[in-house]
């Protein structure tokens, strides 16, 4: 029989020694080799993420321009700027206060004071004051000689969405008008024409052409407006354009011959508003656009009129307390409501927003220049 | 005469070429957040692409853009993994990746305080 070799058939006899095992590399790994390397990459991130920040907050600190807003202690609104960069032309719609500020367009929440600078023209740029209603902010930024190039653009700020929409028009647009979704303004090219723009549809159309075509462009309650200036004493008009039926509308502004200058042109809501000046005294009318029947709202010492097609608001500068004191007026259904006082601003104001239940004023006292906003309707 | 002898540093160990690997996939993962932020921000209409080449491919299509992106920089996070036993790798991948976050960071702060 052959000798069994196998363990189990094997004399026994001294058990074999081990084999001379090397130490492995194993055996001096680290338990978690993972987690060095983790660490050590995310270091790498935090590291990257903090340059980043602290970049941000420095170009912020050195180079990005913010409004001066501070809230006031009736609860209003101060905007505070330079004689260079002087707070302008407020207009307040949906709660929000929008203005200009130099080359900048600014919006800020009423409700919470939120301000976004949502324009910043490049330097040796023109702006068309901003429009707004609803939603939309629109405003034309057109470069000049020294500009850094660019053609002239209708930008249109959707306060909603934090979206800014840009569109290239021709070099002589000016002014723009805002009513809902619909965006007019004035194409000053060979031929002016008044285009419209409805950002729902984005659809741009062409509402006027021809001479005799003058800006400011209107907008309110379905309709866009536009100025007819007349010469040989005879009065301008405004040209009112129903959208949808596509019916024209022409308001006489003062009576032929009457040598009247007419000024401050608003339409809001189914409010058009414009002011007669006289040698001695300015009327504010209003002329309601569904019932065709206009009226005096104020006579007198009386300037920068504005509405919202709720109230109407100005400037009396002919108070007794020697200061300039801002009224209003709403204007209801049929006759318009009772005058009230508003406010009285520091110094005169030069422009005039209201809105809901805010109402708004631009001031100058020699060195700074203000907009300030205040809760002032019920 | 004895040359001076060159100093060649030790291949990275594979410690490094763990470390080298997270940060590679975290260089790819900042790249995609970099593409949404910029194409976020120019969606807003505050931003405009200042990347000539990048440019012309949103003008194309965002397909466009973003296939060349990715693939440029996936394409240079594997050329990094198939060079990763030198040092130098490592020292890429931790620096392009700390880039990405520093231009991420700054993006969504940036968008954010608009």
């Amino acid at each position: 029989m052959p000798e069994d070799l196998t363990t189990q058939g094997r004399p026994a006899g001294p058990a074999p020694a081990p084999p001379l095992v090397h130490a492995p590399a194993t055996l001096s790994a680290p338990r978690h080799p993972w987690r060095r390397a983790v660490i050590l990459a995310l270091l790498v991130l935090v590291v990257g993420m903090a340059l980043g920040a602290a970049g941000f907050a420095a170009e912020q600190r050195a180079f990005v321009w913010k409004p001066s807003v501070s809230e006031t202690s009736d609860g209003g609104w101060l905007v505070t700027g330079s004689a260079g960069l002087r707070p302008d032309v407020p207009v307040i719609a949906d709660g929000r206060l929008v203005w200009g500020q130099g080359p900048y367009t600014c919006v800020l929440d009423l409700d919470d004071g939120d301000t976004h600078v949502v324009g910043a023209a490049p330097r040796g740029t023109s702006i068309w004051p901003p429009a707004a209603d609803g939603r939309y902010v629109a405003w034309i930024e057109m470069p000049g000689d020294d500009a850094q190039g660019g053609p002239t653009q209708l930008w249109i700020y959707d306060a909603d969405r934090g979206r800014r929409h840009s569109f290239t028009v021709t070099p002589g647009a000016a002014t723009t008008a805002v009513d809902g979704d619909l965006v007019a303004w004035f194409d000053g090219g060979q031929t002016p024409r008044v285009v419209a723009l409805d950002m729902g549809t984005q659809d741009r159309s062409v509402i006027a052409q021809g001479e005799g075509l003058d800006y400011p462009v209107l907008a309110g309650d379905g309709l866009v407006g536009w100025l007819q200036p007349r010469a040989d004493g005879r009065a301008p008009s405004v040209v009112l354009y129903d959208i949808d039926s596509g019916e024209e509308t022409t308001v006489k502004l003062a009576a032929d011959g009457s040598g009247l200058s007419v000024g401050d042109i608003q339409l809001c809501g189914r409010i058009l508003l414009w002011t007669l000046q006289g040698a001695t005294t300015t009327s504010i009318v209003v002329h309601d656009v569904h019932s065709g029947t206009s009226s005096v709202i104020a006579s007198g010492a009386v300037e920068n009129p504005a509405t919202d097609g709720e109230v109407i608001v100005w400037v009396v500068t002919d108070d007794p307390s020697g200061t300039p004191v801002v009224r209003g007026r709403t204007l209801g259904d049929g006759a318009a409501g009772a005058e009230f006082e508003v406010g009285r601003p520091k110094t005169w104001p030069s422009s005039l927003a209201v809105g809901g239940q805010w109402v708004a004023w631009s001031f100058d006292d020699g060195s700074w220049s203000y907009l300030e906003s205040v809760k002032a309707l019920p | 005469m004895k040359l001076p002898r060159r100093y060649i540093p030790p291949p990275l160990g594979e410690a490094g070429q763990r470390v080298l690997l997270l940060v590679l996939v975290e260089l790819c993962l900042l790249n995609i957040a970099d593409f949404a932020l910029t194409r976020y921000a120019m969606w807003l209409g505050f931003a405009t692409e200042s990347n000539g080449i990048m440019d012309f491919l949103f003008r194309q299509s965002d397909v466009a853009a973003a296939v060349f992106k990715f693939s440029m920089v996936t394409g240079g996070a594997v050329a990094l993994w198939f060079l990763r036993r030198y040092r130098a790798a490592l020292l890429a991948g931790a620096l392009l990746a700390g880039v990405f976050a520093a231009v991420v960071v700054y993006q969504a702060l940036w968008i954010l305080s608009l």
